[in-house]
């Protein structure tokens, strides 16, 4: 059986209107921010939600929570319809989704481990020796009688997914896990995704980072706008690009015309432009087409055109990234 | 069920002691609110006041007991009203809320602790209260069986408001001026100074249907007066009948506002 | 130093007028907040004062202050606690929700003077109170009756020097919110106690001596007395010309020891560093 399952998902929000109640008009109109959404996670598996901000994956996953009705289709958690059933699906699911900010601050680390195991129905006589034991696995045990306005983002965040693991749940749904941590928080945390999935716990965790889909997951659903535009195992999603398909410049000055100089190179498809680490830096510019190492010469006089010298030119290996601008024709970050 | 009240319970309890102004809240305000009435009672007196001039006034001749069973009461329902509506609008603003929400524990059970906590809390500090009053006022509580019944009698409905309004709060995302309108209708009122008598006729009819009108005369008549279970049977039955609307209304307010949280998406901060 | 003033003023100004704008988008805020409950809170005094009434006059009262009128002497009141409202609440409670939202910071690493932007922010409560009372004063007068004998243009001036104390102990309050960041309860508490000290509600004779004393030590007390000494010509604790005296030394002093103390404070949180902490 899936762990997960998401049949045509949909959900459609009240526009946000910034009018009192009592000076709009007519019927609210309506916004669409997930559409048609399908998926299954099998048992066992990590599966990553990769999209740009505003994509609908905190949409998705909290409709897989619970906490969300869908405006149509459905989802499933270990065969429990998540509006039908919702308890037995909370009871098979642990969840991380607003992070540091859904402790409460006045409240030990210990003290809030505590209490949830009550909420979660962690059997009386359990309750100690269950919190001691993710205390000491997250690295807490020492901090745990201090209040949690006291600790760090990346305690809270350890203190978050200890939480999710209290009733020893199926599932886990961790919502941009690590979003406002450190570098080095972030890659103890993904450590710990890791460390759980070994344990064969089901994962589904959304990302904009593609380096964090790519790490930890084994496979990928890409969403953009309300949509999934492509779903594979990351190996699969960026073998769609063939070698020599990426070609990256590391240009220096250059105008505004950069980019449509670059896109009428005959063969090239799509063109994105990062933003220099400093003014005089090189920038980055990533280029995708077909047979692009016949057209470097023409890539570079096409830069020079546009003001721009050419520093350096990688054939590379296409990352999700690429994947991503080669579908939707847009750069993953913002 | 009972574990998850518990459990709620026994969280807010602790957060409540966290907090400094904790003391501010239970010695210095019972005590502090009721004086500035008393001087203005004492001024309205004059300098050659009797016990008897208080007693046309205002039916007792203790008019510190008189108003201090006015002004906790409203005190009680104030704070359970900021308490429980402003509570579960922070969690939603803070995002424990959702927390709780995710949990398999019946989120009515949830609510309910947070009634129970906040029923221990003042219970807890109208003790304080009254232990005050003895030394400050000299209050001297007259029949104290059958006021601790008509304080209980108060409980249902105070709560069920409670209740009905940390739905309603949660949905209209706004506490403030709810607080303000409701306990506004109650100081207004019910007597919390004064003996409803003065009010001008009409007003006195809508007075005496209000909940609190009746536990403020109930408890003036037997904490100060020193009547007994009989003289106020009429007063715990309207209490009573009152709780079990309010209860009512509130589990069915929070059940309308969690379906719709869950359809709008508004568990959350938005 | 005129271009620190001038500048100082226009920050001041600036955030007045901004709060102004975001305050009126609410317009059932400011009817409820400005005008409903100071109405409210008349409504336990006044039938007190009604339970106490012979033909609409309080002899008690009288033979304490020598007018009986007790709904007018309640509003002229009720008049010097909005302004210690207004004051006390801008001050404070604007600083406590900048700290949470995490702006505070910000708006003090901004060359414009602390106390500029604290005025700021309660010279919008202040224009907000004056209007509102002006609305407020109409209904209650309208509801429970007001009426004056004596000069009211010369009772305004006596409100000019119990403003700037306040906002003298507005500065204390502000730094104190710094130190405890609880503002709410802090604020409320030492609101409710000025104006009960100050006799909001009675005349500061009937306090016990001890706490008539600390009621004589605010200028307040001398505001709400000479107020209703000009306003409805009772019986004043000294002659009204010694209290306007007394009403303006007690301000200086307090603006003087208000400012120093929120700077005290103010050091000392940035030597721990907790400005930034909820
Ligand atoms: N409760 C809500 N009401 C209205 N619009 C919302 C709500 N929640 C999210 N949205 C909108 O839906 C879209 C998708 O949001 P979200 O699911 O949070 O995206 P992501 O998590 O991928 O960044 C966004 O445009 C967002 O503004
Ligand atoms: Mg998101």
């Amino acid at each position: 059986m899936h762990a997960i399952v998401a049949e045509h998902l949909r959900k459609e929000y009240p526009k946000r209107s910034a009018q009192p109640l009592w000076r709009r008009r007519g019927p609210a109109e309506r916004f669409t921010a997930v559409e048609d959404v399908s998926f299954e996670v099998r048992a066992g598996e990590v599966f990553g939600l990769l999209g740009p901000n505003g994509a609908g994956k905190t949409t998705t996953i909290r409709m897989i929570a619970t906490l969300l009705e869908p405006s149509a289709g459905r989802a499933l958690v270990a065969g429990f319809d998540t509006v039908r059933q919702p308890a037995e699906v909370r009871r098979r699911l642990g969840a991380v989704l607003a992070g540091e900010r859904s402790l409460y601050w006045k409240l030990t680390g210990r003290e809030n481990l505590q209490y949830f195991a009550v909420l979660y129905d962690v059997p009386a006589s359990r309750v100690r020796a269950r919190v001691e034991e993710l205390l000491q696995r997250f690295d807490l045990a020492a901090r745990a009688d201090e209040l949690v306005e006291r600790y760090s983002t990346g305690m809270k965040q350890r203190l978050s997914i200890a939480r999710a693991l209290l009733a020893d749940p199926p599932v886990l749904l961790l919502d941009e896990p690590t979003l406002g941590l450190d570098p080095q928080s972030a890659r103890n945390l993904r450590e710990i995704i890791r460390e759980i999935a070994a344990e064969g716990r089901t994962v589904l965790l959304t990302t904009h980072y593609m380096e964090e889909a790519d790490q930890l997951s084994d496979r990928i659903a890409i969403m953009d706008k309300g949509r999934i535009v492509a779903l594979d195992t990351p190996e699969r999603l960026k073998a769609r690009l063939d070698q020599e398909a990426v070609v990256r410049l590391w240009l220096t000055g250059g105008d505004g015309r950069l980019r449509e100089s670059l896109l009428a190179v005959p063969g090239v498809t799509a063109v994105q432009v990062d933003d220099a680490p400093a003014p005089d830096d090189p920038r980055r510019v990533t280029v995708q087409g077909a047979e692009l190492r016949g057209a470097l010469p023409s890539l570079v006089a096409a830069a020079a055109a546009a003001g721009a010298r050419t520093d350096r030119v990688e054939i590379d290996e296409p990352t999700l990234e690429d994947v991503f601008l080669h579908l939707t024709g847009r750069a993953l970050r913002d | 069920m009972l574990r998850a009240v518990a459990a709620v319970a026994r969280r807010e309890l602790v957060i409540f002691g966290r907090y400094p102004s904790w003391f501010i809240g239970t010695v210095i305000w019972p005590v502090l609110f009721p004086a500035a009435y008393v001087f203005s009672i004492r001024a309205l007196a004059g300098p050659a006041a009797t016990p008897q001039t208080y007693a046309d006034a205002l039916g007792v001749s203790d008019y510190a007991g008189f108003l201090i069973v006015g002004t906790t009461l409203w005190m009680w329902v104030n704070i359970t009203l900021w308490s429980m509506g402003g509570a579960l609008r922070q969690e939603q603003l803070g995002g424990t809320l959702e927390a709780n929400w995710l949990t398999p524990a019946p989120r009515l059970a949830v609510l309910a602790g947070d009634a129970v906590a906040n029923g221990a809390i003042a219970l807890l500090q109208m003790g304080v209260s009254v232990a005050l009053f003895v030394i400050v006022y000299g209050f001297h509580v007259r029949s104290p069986l059958a006021s601790l019944a008509v304080l209980l009698a108060n409980f249902p409905w105070v709560y069920g408001l409670g209740l009905l309004f940390a739905s309603l709060v949660v949905w209209a995302k706004e506490v403030n001026g709810m607080v303000q309108l409701v306990r506004g209708v109650f100081l207004v009122l019910c007597g919390m100074t004064y003996p409803v008598a003065v009010l001008p006729h009409w007003l006195q009819g809508v007075s005496w249907v209000l909940p609190l009108t009746h536990g403020i005369e109930a408890l003036r008549r037997t904490a100060v007066a020193g009547a007994s279970w009989g003289a106020v049977g009429g007063d715990l039955a309207w209490l009573l009948g009152w709780g079990a609307a309010l209860l009512l209304a509130g589990v069915a307010a929070f059940r309308w506002t969690d379906r719709r949280m869950r359809r709008l998406g508004s568990v959350g901060t938005y | 130093m005129i271009g620190k003033w001038s500048h100082a003023l226009r920050v001041a100004g600036a955030v007045a007028a901004q709060r102004w704008r975001q305050s009126l988008r609410y317009p059932m805020n400011f009817v409820l907040n400005g005008v409903v409950q100071p109405l409210s809170w008349l409504a336990p005094v006044y039938f007190l004062g009604r339970a106490f009434a012979v033909d609409g006059r309080v002899p008690g009262l009288a033979a304490y202050t020598g007018s009986g009128d007790f709904t007018s002497f309640f509003l002229s009141g009720a008049i010097v606690a909005g302004l210690v409202g207004s004051v006390l609440w801008g001050m404070g409670f604007a600083l406590k929700q900048q700290m949470d939202q995490g702006v505070l910071e910000a708006n003090w690493l901004t060359p414009s003077s602390r106390f500029a932007q604290l005025v700021g922010v309660s010279l919008f409560d202040l224009t907000y109170t004056v209007v509102q009372f002006a609305i407020t004063l109409g209904l209650a007068a309208a509801l429970f009756g007001f009426h004056p004998t004596g000069s009211f243009w010369l009772a305004l001036g006596f409100l000019v020097p119990v403003i700037a104390g306040l906002y003298g102990f507005g500065f204390a309050l502000a730094g104190a919110v710094l130190l405890m960041r609880d503002a709410n309860m802090l604020i409320d508490t030492s609101n409710f106690i000025v104006n009960v000290l100050s006799g909001e509600n009675f005349p500061v004779k009937v306090l016990p001596p001890a706490l008539l004393a600390i009621s004589l030590a605010l200028p307040t007390t001398y505001a709400m007395d000479g107020l209703r000494g000009l306003l409805l010509g009772t019986r004043t604790l000294w002659p009204v010309t010694w209290e306007f005296a007394a009403l303006c030394v007690l301000a200086a002093w307090l603006i003087v020891l208000g400012r120093w103390s929120f700077l005290a404070v103010e050091r000392f949180c940035r030597r721990r560093g907790t400005l930034a902490l909820r």
